[in-house]
Protein backbone atom coordinates (compact mmCIF):
# COMPACT_ATOMS: atom_id res chain seq x y z
CA UNK A 1 0.00 0.00 0.00
CA UNK A 2 1.48 3.58 -1.22
CA UNK A 3 0.72 6.38 1.35
CA UNK A 4 -1.09 8.74 -0.97
CA UNK A 5 -1.43 11.52 2.06
CA UNK A 6 1.80 13.03 3.07
CA UNK A 7 3.52 12.30 6.35
CA UNK A 8 2.94 14.99 9.35
CA UNK A 9 6.57 15.93 9.23
CA UNK A 10 6.25 16.35 5.41
CA UNK A 11 3.07 18.43 5.52
CA UNK A 12 4.99 20.45 8.04
CA UNK A 13 8.07 21.17 5.65
CA UNK A 14 5.82 21.70 3.28
CA UNK A 15 3.99 24.63 4.45
CA UNK A 16 7.37 26.33 5.69
CA UNK A 17 8.20 25.95 2.36
CA UNK A 18 5.19 27.57 1.09
CA UNK A 19 5.62 30.28 3.95
CA UNK A 20 8.95 31.38 2.48
CA UNK A 21 7.79 31.14 -0.64
CA UNK A 22 4.83 33.69 0.21
CA UNK A 23 7.41 36.27 2.04
CA UNK A 24 9.86 36.33 -0.89
CA UNK A 25 6.41 36.64 -3.46
CA UNK A 26 5.31 39.38 -1.16
CA UNK A 27 8.45 41.16 -1.14
CA UNK A 28 8.84 40.66 -5.12
CA UNK A 29 5.26 42.19 -5.53
CA UNK A 30 6.07 45.37 -3.23
CA UNK A 31 8.51 46.73 -5.39
CA UNK A 32 7.02 45.97 -8.13
CA UNK A 33 3.71 47.65 -7.16
CA UNK A 34 5.90 50.36 -6.56
CA UNK A 35 8.34 51.53 -8.83
CA UNK A 36 7.50 48.60 -11.54
CA UNK A 37 10.72 46.69 -11.38
CA UNK A 38 10.69 43.24 -11.54
CA UNK A 39 13.60 42.10 -9.80
CA UNK A 40 15.18 39.25 -10.40
CA UNK A 41 17.83 39.42 -7.93
CA UNK A 42 15.24 39.11 -5.95
CA UNK A 43 16.15 35.38 -4.37
CA UNK A 44 19.64 35.84 -4.34
CA UNK A 45 18.82 38.75 -2.11
CA UNK A 46 17.42 36.45 -0.23
CA UNK A 47 20.04 34.07 -0.16
CA UNK A 48 22.01 36.89 1.60
CA UNK A 49 19.70 35.70 4.53
CA UNK A 50 21.21 32.23 4.24
CA UNK A 51 24.79 33.44 4.14
CA UNK A 52 24.54 35.43 7.27
CA UNK A 53 23.00 32.49 9.27
CA UNK A 54 26.08 30.66 8.06
CA UNK A 55 28.65 32.79 9.45
CA UNK A 56 26.41 33.72 13.00
CA UNK A 57 26.80 29.30 13.04
CA UNK A 58 30.42 29.64 11.82
CA UNK A 59 31.60 32.24 14.11
CA UNK A 60 29.08 32.05 17.18
CA UNK A 61 26.87 29.52 17.05
CA UNK A 62 29.24 26.61 15.74
CA UNK A 63 28.79 24.14 19.12
CA UNK A 64 25.08 22.95 17.83
CA UNK A 65 21.68 23.33 17.81
CA UNK A 66 20.66 26.82 19.39
CA UNK A 67 17.03 28.54 19.33
CA UNK A 68 18.86 31.73 19.61
CA UNK A 69 19.82 31.25 16.37
CA UNK A 70 16.31 31.69 15.09
CA UNK A 71 15.92 34.97 17.00
CA UNK A 72 19.36 36.13 16.01
CA UNK A 73 19.84 35.53 12.32
CA UNK A 74 16.43 36.16 11.07
CA UNK A 75 17.09 39.94 12.73
CA UNK A 76 20.07 40.46 11.83
CA UNK A 77 19.56 38.74 8.28
CA UNK A 78 15.92 41.22 7.97
CA UNK A 79 18.57 44.20 8.38
CA UNK A 80 21.25 42.93 5.83
CA UNK A 81 19.14 42.18 2.30
CA UNK A 82 16.90 45.06 3.43
CA UNK A 83 19.91 47.10 3.35
CA UNK A 84 21.25 45.81 0.12
CA UNK A 85 18.06 45.67 -1.43
CA UNK A 86 17.28 49.71 -0.55
CA UNK A 87 21.22 50.09 -1.91
CA UNK A 88 20.41 48.73 -5.15
CA UNK A 89 17.85 50.46 -5.80
CA UNK A 90 19.13 54.13 -5.04
CA UNK A 91 22.72 53.10 -6.78
CA UNK A 92 21.80 51.25 -9.20
CA UNK A 93 17.49 50.79 -10.13
CA UNK A 94 16.61 54.50 -9.71
CA UNK A 95 19.27 56.05 -11.66
CA UNK A 96 18.22 54.09 -14.25
CA UNK A 97 14.89 55.18 -13.68
CA UNK A 98 15.52 58.91 -13.96
CA UNK A 99 17.17 58.31 -17.46
CA UNK A 100 14.29 56.98 -18.67
CA UNK A 101 14.34 52.92 -19.01
CA UNK A 102 11.41 51.44 -19.01
CA UNK A 103 10.27 48.04 -17.30
CA UNK A 104 12.51 45.58 -19.84
CA UNK A 105 15.39 47.65 -19.36
CA UNK A 106 15.48 47.97 -15.43
CA UNK A 107 14.49 43.86 -15.39
CA UNK A 108 17.61 43.12 -17.48
CA UNK A 109 19.24 45.41 -14.88
CA UNK A 110 18.39 43.28 -11.86
CA UNK A 111 19.30 39.91 -13.87
CA UNK A 112 22.81 41.92 -14.62
CA UNK A 113 22.72 42.35 -10.74
CA UNK A 114 21.87 39.00 -9.77
CA UNK A 115 24.56 37.15 -11.89
CA UNK A 116 27.63 39.77 -9.98
CA UNK A 117 25.76 39.36 -6.83
CA UNK A 118 25.86 35.31 -7.09
CA UNK A 119 29.26 35.31 -8.37
CA UNK A 120 30.82 37.50 -5.83
CA UNK A 121 29.38 35.56 -2.95
CA UNK A 122 30.26 32.27 -4.79
CA UNK A 123 33.89 33.42 -5.04
CA UNK A 124 33.81 35.17 -1.33
CA UNK A 125 32.15 31.52 0.34
CA UNK A 126 34.72 29.87 -2.00
CA UNK A 127 37.94 31.81 -1.35
CA UNK A 128 37.34 32.11 2.61
CA UNK A 129 37.84 29.63 5.21
CA UNK A 130 35.30 29.29 8.20
CA UNK A 131 37.00 30.17 11.74
CA UNK A 132 34.61 26.96 13.29
CA UNK A 133 33.55 25.05 9.79
CA UNK A 134 35.84 23.96 7.65
CA UNK A 135 34.80 25.22 4.79
CA UNK A 136 32.10 27.99 3.83
CA UNK A 137 30.86 27.59 0.49
CA UNK A 138 28.08 24.40 -0.05
CA UNK A 139 27.78 23.66 3.63
CA UNK A 140 24.78 21.57 4.74
CA UNK A 141 23.51 23.69 7.97
CA UNK A 142 20.39 21.33 8.34
CA UNK A 143 22.20 19.80 11.98
CA UNK A 144 21.70 23.09 13.33
CA UNK A 145 18.18 23.10 13.15
CA UNK A 146 17.26 22.18 16.50
CA UNK A 147 14.14 19.06 16.26
CA UNK A 148 10.93 19.72 18.45
CA UNK A 149 9.29 16.90 19.52
CA UNK A 150 5.13 17.62 18.63
CA UNK A 151 2.05 15.94 18.56
CA UNK A 152 3.68 12.85 18.11
CA UNK A 153 6.35 13.61 15.35
CA UNK A 154 9.77 14.81 15.27
CA UNK A 155 9.48 18.52 13.51
CA UNK A 156 12.63 21.17 12.53
CA UNK A 157 12.50 24.09 14.70
CA UNK A 158 12.83 26.10 11.01
CA UNK A 159 9.56 24.34 9.86
CA UNK A 160 8.27 26.28 13.01
CA UNK A 161 9.94 29.30 12.62
CA UNK A 162 9.02 30.12 8.84
CA UNK A 163 5.41 30.31 9.64
CA UNK A 164 5.35 31.95 12.22
CA UNK A 165 8.00 34.54 10.96
CA UNK A 166 5.22 34.75 7.71
CA UNK A 167 2.17 35.73 9.92
CA UNK A 168 3.79 38.30 11.73
CA UNK A 169 5.53 39.99 9.70
CA UNK A 170 2.49 40.25 7.51
CA UNK A 171 0.54 41.37 10.34
CA UNK A 172 3.21 43.92 11.23
CA UNK A 173 3.15 45.38 7.84
CA UNK A 174 0.23 45.39 7.25
CA UNK A 175 -0.71 47.68 10.38
CA UNK A 176 2.21 49.58 9.22
CA UNK A 177 0.10 50.27 6.05
CA UNK A 178 -2.92 50.72 7.64
CA UNK A 179 -1.95 52.42 11.29
CA UNK A 180 1.03 54.53 10.59
CA UNK A 181 0.89 58.13 8.80
CA UNK A 182 3.80 56.30 6.45
CA UNK A 183 2.11 53.37 5.55
CA UNK A 184 -0.95 54.98 4.51
CA UNK A 185 1.16 57.51 1.97
CA UNK A 186 2.65 54.26 1.10
CA UNK A 187 -0.61 53.04 -0.21
CA UNK A 188 -1.06 56.27 -1.37
CA UNK A 189 1.74 56.33 -3.94
CA UNK A 190 1.46 52.76 -4.91
CA UNK A 191 -2.07 53.88 -6.72
CA UNK A 192 -1.18 56.82 -7.61
CA UNK A 193 2.34 58.23 -6.76
CA UNK A 194 1.88 61.84 -8.72
CA UNK A 195 -1.10 62.74 -6.59
CA UNK A 196 0.82 61.57 -3.32
CA UNK A 197 3.51 63.98 -4.28
CA UNK A 198 0.69 67.05 -4.64
CA UNK A 199 0.02 66.10 -1.24
CA UNK A 200 3.61 66.96 -0.08
CA UNK A 201 4.58 62.51 0.13
CA UNK A 202 8.31 62.56 -0.68
CA UNK A 203 7.70 59.28 -3.48
CA UNK A 204 11.18 58.21 -3.09
CA UNK A 205 11.60 57.94 0.30
CA UNK A 206 8.78 55.87 -0.68
CA UNK A 207 10.07 53.80 -2.99
CA UNK A 208 13.10 53.68 -1.03
CA UNK A 209 11.59 52.13 2.06
CA UNK A 210 9.65 49.54 0.07
CA UNK A 211 13.36 48.32 -1.06
CA UNK A 212 14.17 47.83 2.23
CA UNK A 213 11.00 45.71 3.35
CA UNK A 214 11.40 44.00 0.37
CA UNK A 215 14.55 42.97 0.76
CA UNK A 216 13.62 42.66 4.46
CA UNK A 217 11.43 40.05 4.44
CA UNK A 218 13.38 37.78 1.53
CA UNK A 219 16.05 38.17 3.90
CA UNK A 220 14.55 36.56 6.64
CA UNK A 221 12.78 33.91 4.32
CA UNK A 222 16.27 33.15 3.24
CA UNK A 223 17.69 32.67 6.42
CA UNK A 224 14.95 30.21 7.48
CA UNK A 225 14.59 28.31 4.38
CA UNK A 226 18.69 27.75 4.52
CA UNK A 227 18.27 24.81 6.89
CA UNK A 228 15.84 22.67 4.05
CA UNK A 229 18.49 22.96 1.27
CA UNK A 230 21.56 20.78 0.57
CA UNK A 231 23.96 23.04 0.50
CA UNK A 232 23.94 26.50 1.28
CA UNK A 233 25.47 28.37 -1.34
CA UNK A 234 24.05 31.05 -3.07
CA UNK A 235 23.46 29.26 -6.40
CA UNK A 236 20.79 27.99 -4.76
CA UNK A 237 18.43 31.31 -5.52
CA UNK A 238 18.46 30.30 -8.92
CA UNK A 239 15.63 27.50 -8.42
CA UNK A 240 13.41 29.68 -5.84
CA UNK A 241 13.48 32.46 -8.47
CA UNK A 242 11.13 30.70 -10.41
CA UNK A 243 9.27 30.08 -7.70
CA UNK A 244 8.74 33.50 -6.39
CA UNK A 245 8.04 34.68 -9.65
CA UNK A 246 5.69 31.91 -10.28
CA UNK A 247 4.09 33.21 -6.81
CA UNK A 248 3.64 36.49 -7.67
CA UNK A 249 2.24 35.87 -11.03
CA UNK A 250 -0.48 33.61 -9.69
CA UNK A 251 -1.08 37.17 -6.86
CA UNK A 252 -1.85 39.09 -10.06
CA UNK A 253 1.58 41.11 -9.78
CA UNK A 254 -0.26 43.89 -8.72
CA UNK A 255 -1.18 43.33 -5.18
CA UNK A 256 1.03 43.02 -1.71
CA UNK A 257 -1.09 40.67 0.12
CA UNK A 258 -1.89 38.59 -2.99
CA UNK A 259 1.37 38.03 -3.90
CA UNK A 260 1.73 36.58 -0.57
CA UNK A 261 -1.09 34.23 -1.20
CA UNK A 262 0.16 33.20 -4.57
CA UNK A 263 3.83 32.14 -3.14
CA UNK A 264 2.05 30.40 -0.58
CA UNK A 265 -0.50 28.25 -3.10
CA UNK A 266 2.52 27.87 -5.59
CA UNK A 267 4.79 26.58 -2.84
CA UNK A 268 2.34 24.48 -1.56
CA UNK A 269 1.67 22.90 -4.75
CA UNK A 270 5.15 21.91 -5.20
CA UNK A 271 6.16 20.46 -2.84
CA UNK A 272 2.09 18.65 -1.61
CA UNK A 273 0.93 18.20 -5.46
CA UNK A 274 4.16 16.92 -6.43
CA UNK A 275 3.77 14.42 -3.55
CA UNK A 276 0.69 12.95 -4.19
CA UNK A 277 1.28 12.90 -7.95
CA UNK A 278 4.40 10.99 -7.49
CA UNK A 279 2.77 8.71 -4.88
CA UNK A 280 -0.31 7.94 -7.15
CA UNK A 281 1.62 7.17 -10.32
CA UNK A 282 3.78 5.26 -8.67
CA UNK A 283 2.05 3.34 -6.55
CA UNK A 284 -0.94 2.55 -8.96
CA UNK A 285 -0.96 3.51 -12.49
CA UNK A 286 2.91 2.28 -13.56
CA UNK A 287 2.56 -0.92 -11.68
CA UNK A 288 -1.29 -0.93 -13.34
CA UNK A 289 -0.90 -0.22 -16.56
CA UNK A 290 2.94 -1.36 -17.00
CA UNK A 291 4.75 2.06 -17.27
CA UNK A 292 7.90 3.00 -16.00
CA UNK A 293 8.55 4.44 -12.39
CA UNK A 294 9.13 8.06 -12.77
CA UNK A 295 10.62 10.44 -9.76
CA UNK A 296 7.56 12.69 -10.39
CA UNK A 297 8.90 14.54 -7.33
CA UNK A 298 11.88 15.55 -9.27
CA UNK A 299 9.76 18.03 -10.97
CA UNK A 300 8.13 20.53 -8.57
CA UNK A 301 8.89 23.03 -10.98
CA UNK A 302 6.48 21.78 -13.58
CA UNK A 303 3.89 22.15 -10.77
CA UNK A 304 4.61 25.81 -9.96
CA UNK A 305 5.17 26.79 -13.50
CA UNK A 306 2.01 25.32 -14.91
CA UNK A 307 0.08 26.55 -12.16
CA UNK A 308 0.89 29.79 -13.50
CA UNK A 309 -0.14 29.12 -16.73
CA UNK A 310 -3.26 27.03 -15.47
CA UNK A 311 -3.95 30.30 -13.67
CA UNK A 312 -3.50 33.16 -16.32
CA UNK A 313 -5.44 31.19 -18.81
CA UNK A 314 -8.72 31.52 -15.77
CA UNK A 315 -7.50 34.53 -14.65
CA UNK A 316 -5.32 36.76 -16.63
CA UNK A 317 -4.89 39.52 -13.88
CA UNK A 318 -4.13 36.78 -11.62
CA UNK A 319 -5.40 36.08 -7.96
CA UNK A 320 -5.95 39.74 -7.68
CA UNK A 321 -7.90 40.79 -10.54
CA UNK A 322 -10.80 38.30 -9.89
CA UNK A 323 -14.19 39.34 -8.58
CA UNK A 324 -14.18 37.13 -5.64
CA UNK A 325 -17.80 38.34 -4.63
CA UNK A 326 -18.94 37.70 -7.73
CA UNK A 327 -18.17 34.52 -8.12
CA UNK A 328 -19.15 33.90 -4.57
CA UNK A 329 -22.72 34.56 -5.57
CA UNK A 330 -22.36 32.59 -8.59
CA UNK A 331 -21.42 29.33 -6.58
CA UNK A 332 -24.34 30.37 -3.95
CA UNK A 333 -26.92 30.64 -6.82
CA UNK A 334 -25.88 26.66 -8.37
CA UNK B 1 2.62 92.09 -5.81
CA UNK B 2 1.28 89.17 -7.42
CA UNK B 3 1.33 86.13 -5.80
CA UNK B 4 2.33 83.74 -8.47
CA UNK B 5 4.17 85.28 -11.61
CA UNK B 6 5.42 83.01 -14.86
CA UNK B 7 8.15 84.24 -16.84
CA UNK B 8 8.80 83.03 -20.31
CA UNK B 9 8.41 80.22 -19.18
CA UNK B 10 8.65 77.07 -21.81
CA UNK B 11 7.68 73.37 -20.69
CA UNK B 12 6.71 69.95 -21.85
CA UNK B 13 7.44 66.48 -21.19
CA UNK B 14 10.62 65.04 -22.05
CA UNK B 15 11.53 65.77 -25.78
CA UNK B 16 7.78 67.20 -26.54
CA UNK B 17 8.02 70.91 -26.07
CA UNK B 18 4.54 72.23 -25.40
CA UNK B 19 4.55 75.21 -23.95
CA UNK B 20 6.12 78.52 -25.17
CA UNK B 21 6.98 81.83 -23.76
CA UNK B 22 4.19 81.68 -21.13
CA UNK B 23 3.84 85.09 -19.14
CA UNK B 24 1.28 85.99 -16.85
CA UNK B 25 0.89 87.16 -13.38
CA UNK B 26 -2.18 85.94 -10.85
CA UNK B 27 -2.47 88.62 -8.22
CA UNK B 28 -3.96 87.25 -4.59
CA UNK B 29 -7.43 86.54 -4.13
CA UNK B 30 -7.85 86.44 -7.92
CA UNK B 31 -9.21 83.69 -10.49
CA UNK B 32 -7.68 83.21 -13.52
CA UNK B 33 -9.15 81.16 -15.94
CA UNK B 34 -7.17 79.28 -18.07
CA UNK B 35 -8.96 78.31 -21.19
CA UNK B 36 -8.28 77.15 -24.96
CA UNK B 37 -8.84 73.86 -27.42
CA UNK B 38 -8.25 70.62 -26.61
CA UNK B 39 -4.10 69.90 -26.48
CA UNK B 40 -3.60 73.62 -26.26
CA UNK B 41 -1.24 73.07 -22.79
CA UNK B 42 -3.67 73.89 -20.46
CA UNK B 43 -3.24 71.47 -17.77
CA UNK B 44 0.36 71.01 -18.54
CA UNK B 45 0.91 74.95 -17.58
CA UNK B 46 -0.40 73.55 -14.43
CA UNK B 47 1.73 70.60 -14.41
CA UNK B 48 4.42 72.95 -15.02
CA UNK B 49 3.69 75.49 -12.52
CA UNK B 50 3.58 72.30 -9.72
CA UNK B 51 6.74 70.86 -10.83
CA UNK B 52 5.31 67.33 -12.70
CA UNK B 53 5.89 68.90 -16.28
CA UNK B 54 9.55 69.41 -17.06
CA UNK B 55 10.18 73.16 -16.90
CA UNK B 56 13.10 73.93 -19.92
CA UNK B 57 13.83 77.48 -19.54
CA UNK B 58 11.57 80.48 -17.75
CA UNK B 59 10.83 81.52 -14.25
CA UNK B 60 7.68 80.36 -11.65
CA UNK B 61 7.85 83.39 -8.90
CA UNK B 62 5.70 82.59 -5.83
CA UNK B 63 5.50 84.96 -2.91
CA UNK B 64 8.42 86.26 -4.25
CA UNK B 65 10.82 83.52 -3.91
CA UNK B 66 12.02 81.55 -7.27
CA UNK B 67 10.33 78.19 -6.86
CA UNK B 68 10.97 77.02 -10.84
CA UNK B 69 13.48 73.85 -9.22
CA UNK B 70 11.46 72.68 -6.37
CA UNK B 71 9.83 69.27 -6.46
CA UNK B 72 6.33 68.67 -6.14
CA UNK B 73 6.14 67.73 -2.73
CA UNK B 74 8.23 70.74 -1.68
CA UNK B 75 5.75 73.63 -3.88
CA UNK B 76 3.05 71.46 -1.64
CA UNK B 77 4.55 72.27 2.23
CA UNK B 78 4.55 76.21 0.53
CA UNK B 79 1.13 76.58 0.16
CA UNK B 80 0.56 75.17 -3.78
CA UNK B 81 -2.04 72.88 -4.32
CA UNK B 82 -3.19 71.22 -7.22
CA UNK B 83 -6.05 69.41 -8.37
CA UNK B 84 -5.73 66.97 -11.44
CA UNK B 85 -8.62 66.62 -13.42
CA UNK B 86 -8.63 62.81 -12.85
CA UNK B 87 -7.42 60.19 -10.86
CA UNK B 88 -7.42 62.92 -8.15
CA UNK B 89 -8.37 61.15 -4.68
CA UNK B 90 -7.21 57.79 -4.18
CA UNK B 91 -9.64 55.53 -4.99
CA UNK B 92 -8.50 52.79 -2.96
CA UNK B 93 -8.32 54.75 0.37
CA UNK B 94 -11.59 55.28 2.42
CA UNK B 95 -12.77 59.25 2.29
CA UNK B 96 -11.46 59.48 6.25
CA UNK B 97 -7.35 57.76 5.30
CA UNK B 98 -7.74 60.41 2.05
CA UNK B 99 -8.41 63.48 4.08
CA UNK B 100 -5.62 62.04 6.40
CA UNK B 101 -3.12 61.96 3.48
CA UNK B 102 -3.87 65.56 2.63
CA UNK B 103 -2.95 67.05 5.64
CA UNK B 104 0.75 64.04 5.12
CA UNK B 105 2.52 67.46 6.09
CA UNK B 106 1.45 68.86 8.78
CA UNK B 107 1.69 67.75 12.83
CA UNK B 108 -0.99 64.93 13.55
CA UNK B 109 -3.33 67.12 15.82
CA UNK B 110 -3.15 70.04 13.09
CA UNK B 111 -4.58 67.38 10.81
CA UNK B 112 -7.66 66.47 13.49
CA UNK B 113 -8.92 69.90 13.29
CA UNK B 114 -8.47 70.63 10.07
CA UNK B 115 -10.44 68.16 9.19
CA UNK B 116 -13.25 68.54 11.77
CA UNK B 117 -13.00 71.83 9.82
CA UNK B 118 -13.21 70.88 6.57
CA UNK B 119 -16.04 68.33 7.47
CA UNK B 120 -18.13 71.50 8.56
CA UNK B 121 -17.71 72.93 5.11
CA UNK B 122 -18.41 69.39 3.39
CA UNK B 123 -21.21 67.82 6.12
CA UNK B 124 -21.94 65.15 3.08
CA UNK B 125 -18.69 63.33 3.50
CA UNK B 126 -19.63 63.12 7.41
CA UNK B 127 -21.19 60.17 6.43
CA UNK B 128 -19.18 58.24 4.46
CA UNK B 129 -15.59 58.58 6.60
CA UNK B 130 -15.17 55.05 6.78
CA UNK B 131 -16.00 54.59 2.55
CA UNK B 132 -14.08 53.85 0.31
CA UNK B 133 -12.96 56.93 -1.90
CA UNK B 134 -14.30 54.74 -5.11
CA UNK B 135 -17.71 54.53 -3.92
CA UNK B 136 -18.36 58.25 -4.09
CA UNK B 137 -20.11 59.59 -7.42
CA UNK B 138 -17.95 61.53 -9.70
CA UNK B 139 -19.28 64.98 -8.14
CA UNK B 140 -18.47 63.66 -4.60
CA UNK B 141 -15.01 62.68 -5.74
CA UNK B 142 -14.53 66.38 -7.31
CA UNK B 143 -15.65 67.58 -3.72
CA UNK B 144 -13.86 65.04 -1.67
CA UNK B 145 -10.76 66.55 -4.04
CA UNK B 146 -11.71 69.65 -3.02
CA UNK B 147 -12.08 69.42 0.45
CA UNK B 148 -8.67 67.46 0.67
CA UNK B 149 -6.93 69.96 -0.71
CA UNK B 150 -8.21 72.79 1.71
CA UNK B 151 -7.01 70.44 4.08
CA UNK B 152 -3.40 72.25 3.63
CA UNK B 153 -4.90 75.86 3.73
CA UNK B 154 -2.75 76.11 0.80
CA UNK B 155 -2.85 80.33 -0.45
CA UNK B 156 -3.01 79.22 -4.14
CA UNK B 157 -4.82 76.20 -5.63
CA UNK B 158 -4.88 74.89 -9.07
CA UNK B 159 -8.12 73.05 -10.49
CA UNK B 160 -7.79 71.24 -13.90
CA UNK B 161 -11.17 71.03 -15.57
CA UNK B 162 -13.29 69.93 -11.89
CA UNK B 163 -16.32 69.91 -14.05
CA UNK B 164 -15.49 67.68 -16.66
CA UNK B 165 -17.78 64.68 -17.07
CA UNK B 166 -20.16 66.22 -14.15
CA UNK B 167 -23.94 66.38 -14.74
CA UNK B 168 -25.09 70.03 -14.49
CA UNK B 169 -25.91 69.74 -11.29
CA UNK B 170 -22.92 68.79 -10.13
CA UNK B 171 -20.87 71.03 -12.11
CA UNK B 172 -22.74 74.00 -10.83
CA UNK B 173 -22.15 73.03 -7.33
CA UNK B 174 -18.29 72.72 -7.84
CA UNK B 175 -18.57 75.94 -9.43
CA UNK B 176 -20.41 77.57 -6.42
CA UNK B 177 -17.58 76.03 -4.19
CA UNK B 178 -14.62 77.70 -6.02
CA UNK B 179 -16.25 80.89 -5.89
CA UNK B 180 -16.68 80.43 -1.94
CA UNK B 181 -13.17 79.45 -1.99
CA UNK B 182 -11.99 82.85 -3.15
CA UNK B 183 -14.90 84.67 -1.49
CA UNK B 184 -15.16 83.46 1.62
CA UNK B 185 -11.45 81.75 2.45
CA UNK B 186 -9.68 84.00 0.46
CA UNK B 187 -7.65 82.16 -1.60
CA UNK B 188 -6.16 82.14 -4.88
CA UNK B 189 -7.21 80.54 -7.93
CA UNK B 190 -6.22 78.84 -11.26
CA UNK B 191 -8.83 77.15 -13.13
CA UNK B 192 -8.86 75.61 -16.45
CA UNK B 193 -11.87 75.00 -17.78
CA UNK B 194 -13.65 73.42 -20.51
CA UNK B 195 -16.47 74.89 -20.24
CA UNK B 196 -15.27 78.47 -21.54
CA UNK B 197 -18.71 80.44 -21.12
CA UNK B 198 -18.81 78.97 -17.12
CA UNK B 199 -15.45 79.34 -17.06
CA UNK B 200 -15.05 83.07 -18.11
CA UNK B 201 -18.70 84.04 -16.38
CA UNK B 202 -16.40 83.54 -12.79
CA UNK B 203 -12.98 84.50 -13.81
CA UNK B 204 -11.49 87.64 -12.99
CA UNK B 205 -8.90 86.96 -15.43
CA UNK B 206 -8.45 85.14 -18.24
CA UNK B 207 -5.32 83.55 -20.35
CA UNK B 208 -6.14 81.66 -23.81
CA UNK B 209 -3.55 79.45 -24.79
CA UNK B 210 -3.58 77.87 -28.64
CA UNK B 211 -1.02 75.61 -29.64
CA UNK B 212 1.09 76.34 -26.62
CA UNK B 213 1.42 80.01 -26.85
CA UNK B 214 -0.77 82.99 -25.21
CA UNK B 215 -3.33 84.23 -27.71
CA UNK B 216 -5.51 86.52 -25.40
CA UNK B 217 -4.16 87.57 -21.67
CA UNK B 218 -6.64 89.83 -20.03
CA UNK B 219 -9.98 90.56 -18.35
CA UNK B 220 -12.45 87.69 -18.45
CA UNK B 221 -15.06 89.64 -19.12
CA UNK B 222 -13.20 91.20 -22.11
CA UNK B 223 -12.31 87.70 -23.66
CA UNK B 224 -16.17 86.59 -23.10
CA UNK B 225 -16.95 89.87 -25.39
CA UNK B 226 -14.11 89.00 -27.73
CA UNK B 227 -16.28 87.60 -31.15
CA UNK B 228 -13.66 86.66 -33.01
CA UNK B 229 -11.51 84.84 -30.36
CA UNK B 230 -14.44 83.06 -29.14
CA UNK B 231 -15.81 81.52 -31.98
CA UNK B 232 -12.34 80.58 -33.72
CA UNK B 233 -11.29 79.01 -30.75
CA UNK B 234 -13.79 78.82 -27.50
CA UNK B 235 -17.03 77.23 -29.23
CA UNK B 236 -18.78 80.31 -28.06
CA UNK B 237 -21.89 80.99 -30.45
CA UNK B 238 -22.73 84.47 -32.52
Amino acid sequence: MVEIIPSGVFLMSAIAYAAALGLLSMGLSLTYVTTRVANFAHATIGMLGAIVMLFLIDRVYYEGASYQLFIVGPLLSFVVAGVFAMIMYLLVMKPLQDKGNDVIGLMIATFAIDIILLNILSFLLNAMTGKHLPKLYGVNIGPWDPTIQCCGLELKASNFVLPIAAVLLTLIFHLFLTKTKFGVAMRATIENPNLAAVMGVNTNLVYTVSWFVSGALAGVAGSLIAFSLKDTSPNSSALIIVSVFAGSIVGGLTSIYWGLVGGFIVGLAEKLLTSIINALYNGYFAPALGLPEIAIINYEKVMSLGLVIIVLLFAPQGLAGVDWSKLKQKILRR
Amino acid sequence: MALLEVKALNAGYGRFHILFDLDFKVEKQEILIIVGPNGSGKSTTLKAIFGIAKVYSGNIIYNEKDITRLPPHAKARIGLAYLPQTDNVFAELTVEENLRMAGYTLPPALVEERVEKVLESFPFLKSKLKDKAKSLSGGQRQLLAMAMTLIREPDLIMFDEPTAGLAPIAAKEVVEKIIWLRDELGKTIILVEQNAKLGLEIGDNALLLVSGRIAFYGKAQELLENKDLGRLYLGLAK
